[in-house]
Parts: structure tokens; sequence; C-alpha cells
């Protein structure tokens, strides 16, 4: 169990990424949804031990993480947004490496890389140097240092950002393996992680967490309050004043509305929420427009 | 073409922007600037006669920064087609429709404008340095814009467009900045392996390998004297190869870009596709880990940091790069560092070995080391796996540790590889007397320990600047700032981050430098241990945005035991620095270069009014010299008896003793000391009753010369654990005023407020016809019981007279039997000694048991001296030679009666293998066998010209029983070297160059100018007549008292003996500085009746010059050598002639002149003056093939 309380965090430009904080999450997956510039990679950097807070605590069951982030170091896998390799190093020296720093005593250390790399599915690949890895590749590394030294928090930040749809899949095969005995925390600002893969989530978005809860809970509370409506492209900006446009999309010369709505709107018909409705309403009523109007 | 201006425009606008440009301009200016107008930044040197603003000094300035600018020009050019990569930007670039050729050329195109601007910054920084009003006004010349403006379009444009084409070119291929770096070190290292390797038997191509055109500036230079050196600029267009340097490297330039641009296509560099490897078997079972928490153990982390940071390096092409360039730069220095006077070589001896190493690598490794601390402490942040790494539960300090010891282990492989490199040269030079054990420690222990502070340092640096680039910026300025301190005079190693040089001799190893350098290298060991403890503190882990946030790491880490640490490092630094302080500061004392040179200028000040007061004359010297060799301790004590042979009473007469000696005991009978000052060495001693004429006196003396402790820096290197060498100035005391003492150089005059040199006194003065040149005016007797430890051997001058021991020490008693100069040498250290005989003269050489290899050739040359100098010129007038080496502390011969001190340095070490070489060792012990005739049997007034009967009678004697043993064709060469150094050495004329006869002390021309002019009146007049005109002056002078023959009486007696169509020539060689230029501009042959015609056409031409080399033109009308040559033997030397054809005289006159010459076979070439009886400024041009 993972315990956020009032975390704050304000950037020396002055940006505030991280505005009172505050999550429980329990072991298993956890998705943490936002957009670009939300203060994901803030929340999970701090939590990684890379960066402290200006004020707030993180509690890892029992563990101050940030008065013995040592500690914590000891229990965790952390796989970063952006990270790269020592030049001309091959994944299985990388994680030999890792496994080293993490404390994995040298005589088990050759097993551990062998059962990483072919559990990642890099055993073929594993005297080739990192740098030649395809975007893919390189995340299921990512994954595979991860999980060295069995942790009992997982923090994986925009792992499938820039993946093709293939690659995206085998990624998510791979995170659902993990033990339910974890705390596996997933950062993205794509809907559909979230929805394949997690059982608890929380939407963030300028630093605040907006909600949070399981995500078919949320979804099943917009139900009914959702419809869709098939318009002209010039009369979006008429809707738009009358009600409230989640979002758009181009169907057959038209565009498909869909709108949040406690009652239902002229013409509009009801359909089921999704949990992309539930993550631009969070949006909306934050007073954030990330623009997927088209 | 719009294109193309937008780009450029863009390109320049980015540039100027960027803080590079702005740092790199600044600091060139300034540097330049305060090299001009201050004395804290010296980029050329500062002791010469030239004008601050000659155009000389303002093309080596700019030079300097040709070469330094290199690298920020890498980073205008390379980075200008690399950072669309680098910043990732590439793929909106390459997509936005720019087309290649526009692209590549404007960007090269800015870059190169700003690369250029910084080497105007550093030309406009020279300009306005020398307009600063506090300058020396005496050492500046007239404005002119000319050398400016030639600096400009000769240097600066061509070099920088040639750096920044390369380049550019080399990253555009590669597409990587590292790529561009390893090219900049390669290209310096090359240059400074070329520069090691053009000696004056040049390598033709030199002048135009060179990129930067310095060589062949140096070429133009080589013969300029101090005024062409002020006020000329080098004919571009002249036989310098300027030009064509200058114009093959922009054409290089030219292609490169050509290529560039016309091959350069927008492509991506990044992820290749991925090879498909064969597919191994998977691991069939999934192994069971320890669960739970992992306890990381400290050693294993550490170890595979170090691992994976030292495998790092070992797998980047770089480093290789740098190996081989460190190869190849110890090649360049060893193959230098065994260059000897006249081209020859010594054995390649460790020691020596050594030497040349730090000489050379010390540079090589501070760039390695900087470079790498860079590298090294922010890879994880440029691979980006700081992220990964830092989350994992290393302990703190682990890191930084494995940075440093990663570090050293880069240094320690590039020490072996130098180490391998240097053995596997005295191996290829057939020298197998390696010694692998001085290598360890003089390489990996007396250098290496210091490399390892250096990268302690470094680390600490880059890590305190928070980035790579800031962190060697940051080195470049802590190295900038020590040496500006160094050279305001704050020359302590307790702050200077420096340990003291040390200088190994195969006779007394390190000795009594290793002691300092043992305590400040523990010294600054724990000042390292400190960095090392802040850097700790101080790396970064995780994002630190701001440094409140690094100090709160930093306060984080300060634990109890790295609180404790620090504790106890200060105070040992503390303790350390106190002890260090206390031995050189308290038992000795401290004294920087301006201390000294200040203390010579305030004896010269408040004593130099004694100089030319009559003196009593030493009548018999009896001398007791006791040698501590371990403690470096020596005691002096004896007894002068001293004689009035003045005219007159004298009443009172100067002393001067060595200021580091311990006085015990200074008395002289019947006189009291009236003035007496310990910190300058004078005393006055004024006489009861004056001293009359004829009467004597005694002095009594008791002198102690202790060396406790250690110093800081310019140790007493005479009395020393093997290998003692002093001599009487330095332990006896000195009668009258010691002008030796003054400054020298009237740059530093003026700073001290003296009034320029005081001239010596001219040739034929009469007040000083009574002085002899060594400043006393009789001979004296002389007796020395020197005692020594029981395993040296003691030697001083004179004749072994007893031996014995006594209370545990050797005792040897010298005396020589016929009175001589008083100026004595005392020697001691374990020697082999080697002895011959020639008649009934016994020969001794006391050697280093090591360096054996040349006994024989001096014992051989000492042979034929003996019989030729006591055949032509007169009998020897001693019953023994000795020959006794001493360390390489100092590098040369010295001449005292029967006893010649020797250094290791020359002569024992030369290898004299290749017969085709000059023997140095020959010509050496020639030449010191000489000094027992000229010197000791005859010495010349002290005024102009005295060195002339002394040094270039010496260097003539040397000369002719080099010739006997070695042919005439041999001595071309000899000659060839001296007029070579000769025509060099003028432009480095301090006050003025004189005429042979005048000259006044100065080297350049009693020895090489000496050399030359000797052997062409040799050839003019015969040896046989010139011996004779020798003989005679020594008939006239040898053995006599005042007064003393000049170098007048020499010219007399050699023009007597010279036949009256040679009397012209004698003037132009001894009495005027004479230059001729004969060039043979055409030859050619042709078949006439059997017979081959050879028709020359000479230009020729003659100069007389002033003393600072203003040459002007005097008519020609001369006979002068022209010799036909066959085939030349493809072995022979181009200095060693074959066998002529044809050797004729002919009458040359200013201007062209036509020569026919028949031979029986055809010629291959023709040489106008083979056996260099001309000085010609361009002796080149006077050979032609036909």
């Amino acid at each position: 169990m993972l315990r956020i309380e009032h975390l704050n965090r304000t950037y020396p430009g002055g940006i505030q990424a991280l505005n009172d904080v505050c999550l429980d999450i329990p072991n298993g997956m956890f998705g943490l949804l936002g957009p670009n510039g939300a203060g994901k990679s803030t929340l999970m950097r701090t939590l990684a031990t890379l960066q402290e807070p200006d004020s707030g605590s993180i509690h890892l069951d029992e563990l101050d993480v940030l008065k013995d982030p040592q500690s914590l170091r000891r229990q965790l896998g952390y796989l970063p947004q952006e990270f790269g390799a020592y030049p001309r190093t091959s994944p299985e020296v990388m994680l030999g490496h890792i496994a080293a720093l993490k404390g994995i005593p040298g005589s088990e250390r050759k097993a551990l890389v062998e059962y990483l790399l072919s559990r990642t599915n890099l055993w073929e690949v594993r005297k080739q140097s990192i740098d030649t890895f395809s975007g893919g590749m390189r995340q299921r590394f990512g994954i595979a240092q991860a999980l060295i030294g069995n942790p009992k928090l997982i923090i994986v930040d925009e792992p499938t950002a820039g993946l093709d749809p293939v690659e995206r899949r085998r990624f998510q095969n791979l995170l659902t393996q993990f033990s339910d005995n974890q705390v596996i925390l997933l950062s993205t600002h794509i809907v559909d992680d979230v929805a394949d893969l997690c059982p608890r989530m929380a939407i963030m978005a300028a630093g605040r967490v907006l909600v949070h809860g399981e995500p078919e809970q949320l979804t099943n509370a917009l139900t009914g309050k959702i419809w869709s409506q098939q318009i002209n492209h010039d009369e979006l900006a008429a809707l738009r004043s009358s009600a409230r446009v989640l979002s758009t999309r181009n169907r057959g010369g038209k565009l498909e509305a869909r709108l949040f709505s406690d009652t239902a709107p002229d013409g509009a018909t009801t359909v089921s929420p999704s949990l992309e409705d539930v993550y631009l309403c969070a949006l909306g009523d934050a007073g954030i427009d990330i623009g997927l109007d088209q | 073409m719009d294109a193309l201006i937008e780009v450029i425009r863009f390109e320049c606008r980015y540039q100027s922007r960027s803080p590079l440009f702005i740092i790199v301009a600044g600091i060139f200016f300034l540097m330049t600037f305060l090299g001009m107008a201050s004395d804290a930044v010296q980029i050329g040197g500062n002791d010469s006669a030239l004008n601050l603003n000659s155009n000389f000094a303002i093309i080596q300035t700019q030079l300097v920064f040709s070469i330094i600018g290199m690298f920020p020009a890498i980073a205008f050019v390379a980075n200008a087609i690399t950072r669309d990569q680098e910043v990732r930007t590439a793929e909106v670039l390459f997509a936005s429709g720019v087309r290649p050729k526009p692209f590549v050329l404007g960007r090269f195109i800015g870059g190169t404008v700003f690369a250029m601007l910084t080497g105007l910054a550093a030309l406009a920084g020279t300009l306005l340095g020398t307009l600063a009003p506090w300058l020396d006004q005496a050492r500046i010349g007239a404005f002119a814009l000319s050398p400016y403006v030639f600096t400009l379009l000769v240097l600066i444009i061509p070099n920088t467009f040639f750096v920044c084409a390369t380049f550019f070119t080399l990253a555009a291929l590669f597409r990587s900045m590292a790529a561009a770096h390893a090219a900049a070190f390669a290209f310096i290292v090359a240059y400074g392996v070329m520069t090691a390797f053009s000696g004056p038997e040049d390598l033709w191509w030199a002048v135009y390998a060179d990129p930067f055109g310095g060589t062949a500036f140096g070429e133009a230079f080589r013969y300029a004297t101090v005024y062409e050196r002020n006020f000329e600029l080098p004919h571009v267009s002249g036989e310098n190869a300027l030009l064509a340097n200058r114009a093959i490297w922009s054409t290089v330039g030219l292609i490169c870009l050509a290529v560039t641009t016309w091959r350069y296509r927008f492509a991506l560099s990044g992820p290749g596709r991925t090879k498909q490897q064969a597919r191994d078997k998977t691991p069939h079972t999934a192994a069971r880990f320890s669960g739970g928490v992992p306890r990381p153990g400290l050693i294993d982390q550490f170890l595979s940091q170090l691992r994976m940071d030292y495998r790092g390096v070992l797998r980047s092409a770089p480093f290789y790069v740098l190996l081989a360039m460190g190869m190849l730069n110890v090649t360049a220095v060893i193959f230098g560092s065994t260059d000897q006077p006249y081209d020859t070589n010594a054995y390649p001896v460790t020691g020596l070995m050594l030497r040349a190493i730090e000489g050379g690598f010390l540079f090589f490794v501070l760039m390695v080391v900087v470079y790498y601390a860079g590298e090294l402490v922010y890879r994880e942040r440029s691979s980006r796996v700081a992220d990964i790494l830092d989350a994992t539960p290393y302990a703190n300090g682990i890191i930084v540790a494995a940075k440093i010891v990663a570090l050293w282990s880069i240094i320690a492989t590039l020490l072996a590889v130098v180490m391998l490199t240097s053995i596997v040269i005295q191996l290829s030079l057939g020298f197998t007397e390696v010694q692998p054990l001085l290598y360890l420690q003089g390489l990996f222990v007396v250098n290496g320990f210091f490399f390892a502070l250096l990268a302690v340092l470094a680390v600490f640096v880059t890590v305190v600047a928070g980035d790579r680039w800031i962190g060697m910026l940051g080195m470049i300025l802590v190295f900038l700032g020590l040496s500006a301190a160094e050279s305001f005079g704050f020359e302590h190693n307790l702050y200077l981050f420096s340990t003291p040089d040390t200088m190994y001799s195969d006779m007394n190893g390190y000795g009594h430098f290793i002691k300092p350098w043992t305590w400040f290298t523990l010294y600054w060991a724990v000042f390292c241990v400190i960095l090392v403890l802040i850097s700790h503190l101080l790396f970064p882990r995780g994002r630190v945005f701001t440094i409140h946030e690094r100090l709160k790491q930093a306060r984080d880490r300060t634990t109890g035991s790295v609180r404790i640490s620090i504790g106890l490092a200060v105070i040992a630094l503390i303790a350390t620095g106190s002890w260090i302080f206390y031995n050189t500061n308290v038992l000795n004392e401290y004294r920087v270069e301006d201390d000294i040179e200040s203390r010579q200028a305030e004896y010269e000040k408040k004593y130099r009014h004694y100089l030319g007061q009559p003196l009593p004359q030493a009548d018999s010297v009896e001398a007791t010299v006791d040698i501590y060799p371990d403690e470096r301790r020596l005691r002096s004590t004896g007894t002068v008896v001293l004689r009035n042979t003045q005219d007159e009473p004298i009443n009172a007469f100067a002393l001067a003793v060595n200021p580091l000696l311990d006085i015990e005991k200074l008395e002289v009978a019947g006189a009291a000391i009236t003035e007496s000052d310990e910190r300058l060495g004078h005393y006055l001693l004024t006489f009861a009753q004056p001293l009359p004429t004829g009467a004597t006196t005694i002095a009594n003396y008791a002198f102690e010369w202790r060396n406790p402790g250690f110093v800081n820096s310019r140790p007493n290197n005479r009395v020393v654990e093997n290998g003692t060498f002093v001599d009487s100035t330095e332990i006896l005391p000195v009668t009258g005023y010691d002008p030796s003492r003054e400054l020298q150089n009237n740059n530093k005059r003026r700073e001290h407020d003296l009034p320029p040199v005081v001239r010596m006194a001219t040739l034929g003065d009469p007040d000083w016809l009574d002085e002899s040149q060594f400043g006393v005016s009789q001979r004296s007797e002389f007796k020395v019981t020197i005692s020594t430890s029981p395993d040296q051997t003691a030697i001083a001058p004179g004749y072994l007279r007893k031996e014995w021991q006594a209370d545990g020490r050797r005792y040897f008693e010298y005396a020589m039997d016929t009175p001589i100069w008083p100026f004595f040498s005392f020697m001691s250290a374990r020697y082999e000694v080697s002895k011959d005989h020639w008649n009934d003269v016994a020969l001794e050489v006391h050697h280093h048991p090591a360096h054996a290899w040349n006994v024989d050739v001096m014992m051989r040359s000492a042979k034929k001296s003996l019989d030729y100098f006591s055949r032509e010129f007169s009998p020897y007038q001693y019953k023994q030679f000795r020959i006794i080496e001493f360390p390489r502390y100092a590098t040369f011969a010295q001449s005292f009666p029967n006893t010649i001190p020797f250094s290791e340095a020359i002569g024992f070490i030369s290898d004299v293998r290749d017969k085709k070489d000059i023997n140095l060792t020959f010509y050496v012990t020639a030449h010191e066998m000489a000094h027992q005739w000229w010197g000791h049997q005859v010495a010349g007034a002290a005024m102009q010209g005295a060195t002339v009967i002394v040094e270039t009678l010496a260097q003539y004697s040397a000369l002719m029983v080099m010739e006997k043993e070695y042919g005439t064709d041999y001595m071309r060469r000899f000659i060839k070297f001296e007029m070579d150094r000769y025509l060099a050495s003028r432009g480095g004329e301090l006050i003025e160059e004189l005429p042979l006869l005048l000259t006044e002390n100065q080297p350049y021309l009693h020895y090489r100018k000496g050399s030359v002019v000797m052997y062409a009146l040799r050839n003019e007049i015969g040896e046989e007549n010139l011996n004779r005109a020798l003989k005679n002056f020594l008939n006239r002078f040898a053995f006599k008292g005042a007064p003393f023959p000049t170098a007048q009486d020499l010219l007399d007696d050699i023009r007597a003996c010279a036949p009256a169509q040679s009397q012209a020539l004698i003037t132009d060689l001894f009495e005027r500085i004479t230059l001729y230029d004969l060039e043979i501009t055409d030859a050619q042959v042709a078949a006439n009746d059997g017979k081959q015609q050879t028709t020359i056409t000479i230009k020729a031409s003659k100069f007389t010059a002033d003393g600072k080399g203003v040459e002007t033109p005097t008519p020609l009308d001369q006979w002068v050598d022209i010799t036909l040559l066959p085939e030349a033997d493809p072995d022979t030397h181009d200095n060693v002639l074959p066998k002529p054809l044809v050797l004729s005289r002919h009458r040359l006159v200013t201007g062209k002149n036509e020569v026919r010459i028949n031979s029986k076979t055809r010629p291959v070439r023709v040489v106008v003056d083979p056996y260099l009886k001309l000085i010609d400024r361009n002796p080149d041009n006077n050979i032609k093939t036909l």
C-alpha cells in the first residue's frame, strides 16, 4: 500500500507540478491518467526518490519514503519515461550492472539476468547494443531492469508512448504478468492503457488529482449522461454554446459530437459512457481543454 | 542563393547568441591583451631584445591562437552540422524543404565567420595590448598596421578556413562531435610530433606539412635578425615555403568543403537496423531468486560501476585514438630527447626516456584527464541512464569513487602503453639495458601519483561545475589561474596544486628530489581526500534543479563519518602542510624568482662601486673540503695567502662569499670586516695598516654548506648524495665584487631600475690589460685536502699526493706543482676508473659504472688531441689528464687544470656507433683538452674578444683533431651546423651582435661563428700558417702574468702569418659582420671535344650588418671555391660531399657571374663554396643538380 499525502512541488520557474496530491494506492496495477504536463512524471520521479517534494509525505506500508529513500530504493523498480543506456552496451551487461547496484549477490546475478532476458523476450538480442534497439525492445529492457530485485513498488512512466499497436499490446501483456503483491503504478496519457490494464486509477491534471477510483465504477457513474449527436461542421460553434461538448469525431462528412448532459439534448441519442468520457469530463470539470476536437 | 543567404543569416544569428562565441572571443581577447600588456600572462617569451610589438611577436601569438582556436572552431562548424541531431530537431529540419547544398554551405560559412571572429578578437587583443601606456616604452616600436593585416590575410583567414573546412567535413561524415574532437586531438599531437621532429637537418617537407604554417613561418624567420624580426614581414612569395604552404592547405580545405557540399544528404543517424542474430536457445528454467529486500554489497556496487566505466572507455574509439596519439607523442618526445647537439643521438637510457616522457607527456595527460573527467562524471546523464541508476539502492559515494578509480585506470593504462612503447623503442635502437623498475618508479609513482591527484581535482571541478563543458572550462581556468599566480611570484607548491619537479640522474637516481616530492605528494593526497569527500557530497543524484537542492542533498549526505573524515583530513592537511612549511620556510629560506632577481639587483646597486678597485691576489690556496654526501653537507676551510701586486698600497678590499654558506670564520690578518652583508654575501675588509705593494697577508675561512630538510623549489643540486660537483666560487671566498651575479637581461634590469648591462671594456682598453678574463691577475699555488664518505672518490685539480682513511672517512690530498688560475673544482661520487696513457701523461676517466660506453672514445680523443696540440702549439703542461663525470643537473663539460668535470648528459651517453654521425664525445673531449692550452696556458685580458682566445681557439683546435680523425668531407657537416646555429641565433641577440674580434662573451659568436671563421681562415691561409701564428701567440703569452693578451694580439699574429691577398678576408671574418648570398641560378653541361663543359650562372652579393641586424650591401670581389661532383652515393648524407671531379677557385663579383669549368666525366651536381668558407644566409641554394 502506497500512501501519498498532500504532496506539493513548485519548480523554480513557478510552475506548480504537484498541487496537494493525495492518493492511496493498494497492491496491483494502478493507472495514472493525465495529459502531458499534468505532473505525472514529477509525481513518478518523486515516488522514485529522484526528486523531493516541497511538502507532503509518502509512505510505502510502514516506510517513510522521504525520510529513508534508500530503503525504498531497495524495494523499487522504476521505468522512467525517457531513458537510455551506456553506449555500446548490451542488455546482458546493463542488467548485470543494475542487478549489482540493486544488491543482487554475484552468484545469482547471471541466472537472474538470463531469466529476465527470456521473460522479456530479449534473449536473442542479449549481446546486442541497446543503442540499436527499437522502441518496443527498449521498453521491454526497461521493464526487465525494473523487475530486478523483486520490488514491492514498480513505477512505470509512460511506457507505451511512441510504440506501435503491436508493440504496445506486447508490452501490456508483459505488464499483466506482474504479481498482485506489488504496487504497480503506471502513468500514461493513453486512456486505453488504463482501460485495458488497471483495476484502479486516478486522473491527474495541472498537478492535481481530479478523480480516482475503479475505471468501471467511474464509467458507470456517467451512465445516462453521455450523448451523441450528428451535426454539420458549421454547427459546432452553436452547439458548444448550448451544450458541453466532450469530443468530436469525423464521420461521413459530418461530425459526431459526444455531449455531457444530465438531460437529453435536442437530437442527441444516449450512448454508453467510455473511460475516455470519464477522462474528458474530469478534465473539463477542472477547466482543462486538451483539444480532442477535430 | 536566397536560401543560402537565409541559412547564413540564421546561422550567424544563432552563433552570435551562443554563449560559446562570446566566451571564447572574450577569453581570446583578454589573453592576448594581457599577454601583451601584463607580465602575468605569457604567450611568447619575454627575454629578448625584440620589441614587445615586433612583427615576429604578433605573428607568433596569433599562431598559438590558431592552434588553440581549433577547439572553438570545431564547436562552431561541427556543431553547426550536428546540432540538429543532438537537439533532435533533425526530422523537422530535414522535412522542411531546405535543400542540402545551401544548407550545408550556409551553415559552414556562418560557423567559419564566427571562428574567424574569435581569431580577430585575439588579434585585436594584441593590438590594443601594444598600446597600453604602462608598457616598457623602450620595447615598443612605432605602430604599424601592416603586421596585423598580414596576420589576418596570411594566418587567420587561411588557418581558420582550413580548420573549419576539415572539421566540418569530419563532423558531416561521421555526424558526431566526438569524431571531430578525436580528430582535433590527433591533430594537436601530430602537430607536436612534427614540430619535435623538424630540426635543423629538416625533413624538407615539414614546412609544407604544417597546416597552420608554423614551421613555414619559423623557417621564414629562421635567420632573421633582431631588426628584421621587429620590423620586417616574411616575403610570402620568396624562397620560403609560406605561399606554397598556405596554398596547399587552403586547397585541402576547399576540396573538403566541396566534397562535403556535394555529397551531403540529409539523413538521420540513430538506431541502425537491428541485426537478426542467430537464435540462441533460451534458458529453459526460470531461476529462483532471493526474495525480500536484497542487501546491497558496497564492494559489488563499486566494482560493477568501475567495470562499466572503465569498460565504457575501453570500448570507445576516442580512447584508442588517444592511445595511438600517446604512443606517437611519446615516440616523438623520445626521439626528440635523444637528440643532442650536431644532430647526434644519445643512448636511450631509461632515465632519459623518463625525462622525455614527463617533459612531453604532462600536457597530454592533462588533456586526457580533463576530457575523461567530464566524460565519466556526466556519463550517466548524457547517456540518460541516470534516472534508472539513481533509483537503485547504490550507496552514495560509490559512483564518484568508481569515476575516480576509472580515471586512474585510464591513466595507468595510458602509462603502461607509454612504457611499453618506450621499451620497444629502446630495444629497436639496439639498446638492451632497459630498467623496468625505474619505469615503474618514474612513470607510475613519481609521475603517476601526481596524475592521480590531477584526476581527483578534475573530477572535483567537474562535479562542482555541474556541467561537463563548464567543468572543462573550469579546469582550464584553474590551470591558467595557477600559472598566472606563479608568474606573479606565488611559487609555493603548498597552494599551486603541484609537487616539486624531480630530475632523474643515472648517477644520483631521484636523489634529493624524492624527499620534497614525497611530502608534497602526501600533502596534496590529503587535500584530494577532502576533494573526494566534497565531490561525494555534491555528486548529483536524481533530478536536482537548484543550488539549494544540491546543498540539501549535500547536507543529507554529511553523515558523522563524512564529518569525521573531513575533520581528520583537514588535521592531516594542516599537519603535513606545517611540516612542509617548517622545512621550506623555516629550515630553509623560501625565495621566489623575483626575490632572487631583486637580490642580484640589490647586490649590484650596493656594491658595484667596488668593481675595479685594487685587489690583493692569491699567491697560494690551501683548502680543506669535507663532503658529507649523505647529509648533503659540505665544510670548506682553508687559508689563502694574498699579495698586493698593485703599484699602490691597498686600504680595503671586497670579498664575495656564496650567500648560501654559513660563515664560521672569515679573517684576514691585519684587516677588520667593516662591511658585512650576509644576505647578499658581501664583505669589506679594511686594513688597519694599508697593505703595501708586494706585501702578503693571510685569509682564513671556515664555511659550511648545509642543506637541512628540503626546499620548495630550486634545490641545491651541487652537493648531492652521489655526484657532488662544486667549484671554488661556491665554497671559497672570492676577492672583489662578483660581476657574474649581475642580472644580464636588460628587460629584467629595467624592471629593477638598473641601467642597461654595463658593457665589457673595449678591446685594447689599457685599464684592463692587467686583469685576466677570469677576474684575477695571477696564477696561484694550490693544495687541497678533500674528504668524503668511504665508498666515494673525491677529486680536485692537481696530483694525488696522499690518500688515507680516518674516522670512517676517506681523505685525498691533491696539489698542483705549478701555479694555476685560482678557480677549482671539487667532486665526489662512486666512480669506476678507466686508465690509459699517452707518452708519459696518465689518462683517467672517472665514470658512473653504467656509463662505460664512450670511455674509449674519450681516451682516443684525448690522445689524438694531445698529439696534435703538443706538436702544433706547445707541450702539454701537466702529467695527467682526467675526465670526471657528474650528474645531469648541469649539462656541460668544463676544463680545470688536468681535470675535466663532464656531465653525464653529454658525451657519456652519446650513441657514437654510427660512423656517419658527428662524434659528440670525441668533439667535446677535444674541445676541453684544447682548453688546457687555450685558457690554462694563455688567457685573454678582461675585455672584448677575450673569449676568442679561449673558446674560438678551442673550437678550432677540436676541429683540426676531428678533421684528422674523420676527414675533410665530414667537416662540412659540422661546419654547416655551426653556421646554421650562428645564423639562427642572431635573432635572439639581447644587446648587439659584434664582429667576432669584439665578442663580449656571446656564445653564438665565440663558439658557432668562431668555428666557421677559423675553418674558413684555415682554408684560406693553410693549417701550417695558422698554427705557426698560434704557436707564436703562445710563445709570446703562455704562462705569463699581466699584461694579458687581447684578441688584437692574436689577430696580429695571424695577420703576420697570412699572405697579403688574404688580409681583406681576415678583416671580413674578424672585424666585420659579413654575410654573403651566393645562388646558382642556372647550370648547364655540354659535351665539347671529348670534355664536359659546365656553364654555371651565379648570382652573388655581399653585405655587412650592424649590431641590430640591418644589412648594407657592399661590393663583392672574391675568390670562391666551386666544385663539380659525380653521382652521389645514395647513402651519403647531403652534408658529406663525395670526392669532387673538379675543385677550382673562381673570382666572383656582385651580381651575375658566369663560370665555365671543364671536366672529364659528366658532373651531376655543382656546389659553390662547398667547404662553407663564406657565411651564406641561404646555404641551400649553393647546390644545383644538373
